[in-house]
């Protein structure tokens, strides 16, 4: 037989197991019965129930209609203005870095006219946050005039360059003016973990390469964007 | 907006990313406002949040069930801010204390709830809750998600939520017999 505490304590779970439909963890005979025979506790459940239900009725606010309607496109143009655009790759100038970025690195690159070697040397890494889109901005610097030079980026799975998904590398031809030649990559990651950018200039026959660590950091206590179960 | 704005919007091509979440927008805006109790707080968390998630497209198409993959996800978002500000402003457990010990003094639960005005007090009291009671109780008691969908959005066994639960309704219960004295 139930009694009025036991069932006061299994008025929430009773009512929840009307939306959701779980398991009980009490005897639901017992506890219509008690609710048969007892005034007060018949009373306290009712109320309990309208205290859920005006807990349903609690508002929010609805957006604006100017809201709904840019807040897509927003996110859709703040990934879209962080492209590479091809022509604008193609279009190397000199100085051409200015203010537009957070230079976060700055390469130098020489290209040896004599046969290529390998010096040992450190290779620079760029932190990039998890989703988060870092412009890498590299600088060229060249000791004379390449016209036509072929230019190549080449990113590791798990990163990729705003604009360009599922395209892991890019080439085209362009002119290096003597001196420093700029380059803005917007890169994104969307895997914690290690990855490289590899970048080649080839002019005649000669190639160099570069090669830049790149270092994902999950800055979210859990992944904000969690593992698909169901799909 | 000029006509010609007008025109071109109409005949502007949406992007599939904005086809696909359009439909969630009023619950994501609901839900981000239940997170941080704020309007402007939860415009800036959703416009945040979808700059983030345009990238997952590719992803998110793949997925099912989306909106309780989208409320998880604008959830750990916040969770992440809220970290990254070094900022609680929604962890009113002293609160939640201190309003306990005043309890016994106040009307009953019975008188308040047919009171007119209680949506709002119920909103005050709801707010009045910490992080996790207030995410839960909107979630579950105001949204409609089950436990057993919050198991997987808490992490946590369906015991666990249901004794939560049951302690976030009391808590809101106590705020509201504490804001009775102060009420017309």
């Amino acid at each position: 037989m139930m009694k009025c505490k036991e069932f006061k304590n299994s008025i929430f779970e009773y009512l929840d197991q009307k939306e959701d439909n779980n398991d009980l963890s009490f005897d639901i005979q017992a506890f219509h019965k008690h609710r048969e025979e007892c005034k007060r506790c018949r009373k306290h459940l009712e109320n309990e129930e309208i205290f859920l239900y005006k807990l349903k009725q609690i508002p929010a606010p609805q957006p604006s209609a100017k809201f709904r309607r840019n807040v897509l496109k927003n996110a859709v143009k703040t990934n879209s203005d962080c492209k590479i655009k091809k022509n604008h790759l193609a279009g190397f100038a000199t100085g051409f870095a200015s203010a537009i970025t957070i230079v976060v690195l700055v390469l130098l690159i020489y290209i040896n006219t004599a046969p290529e070697t390998s010096p040992q040397q450190t290779i620079p890494e760029v932190k990039i946050a998890l989703f988060e889109l870092k412009d890498v901005n590299l600088v060229f610097n060249v000791p004379q005039d390449f016209k036509g030079a072929t230019l190549s980026m080449e990113l590791s799975s798990d990163y990729e360059l705003a604009g360009y998904p599922n395209q892991s590398k890019l080439e085209w031809q362009t002119d290096l003016v003597k001196g420093q030649n700029f380059i803005s990559l917007p890169v994104v990651s969307t895997k914690a973990g290690k990855g490289e950018l590899i970048a080649k200039i080839r002019y005649g026959n000669k190639e160099k390469t570069f090669k830049l660590n790149l270092l994902t950091i999950d800055t979210f206590s859990e992944e904000t964007f969690p593992e698909n179960k169901t799909g | 907006m000029s006509l010609l704005n007008s025109l071109l919007n109409a005949v502007r091509k949406k992007d599939p990313f904005e086809l696909l979440i359009e439909p969630y927008i009023d619950h994501l805006y609901r839900l981000a406002f239940r997170y941080t109790n704020d309007q402007d707080l939860s415009e800036d968390l959703l416009q945040d949040f979808l700059v983030k998630l345009y990238p997952k497209y590719e992803y998110i198409k793949t997925i099912e069930n989306l909106r309780p993959w989208l409320a998880k996800s604008l959830y750990n978002l916040f969770i992440d801010q809220i970290r990254k500000n070094n900022n609680d402003p929604v962890n009113n457990s002293e609160k939640e204390d201190a309003l306990a010990s005043f309890v016994a003094e106040s009307p009953s639960i019975e008188t308040l709830i047919n009171n007119e005005q209680i949506c709002n007090k119920m909103a005050e009291a709801v707010s009045c809750l910490s992080e996790e009671h207030r995410t839960l109780v909107s979630l579950h008691d105001i949204e409609g998600y089950t436990l057993v969908e919050l198991t997987e959005f808490f992490n946590t066994p369906i015991g666990t939520l249901k004794s939560r639960l049951h302690r976030a309704r009391n808590k809101i219960k106590e705020s509201l017999i504490l804001m009775e004295p102060f009420s017309e």
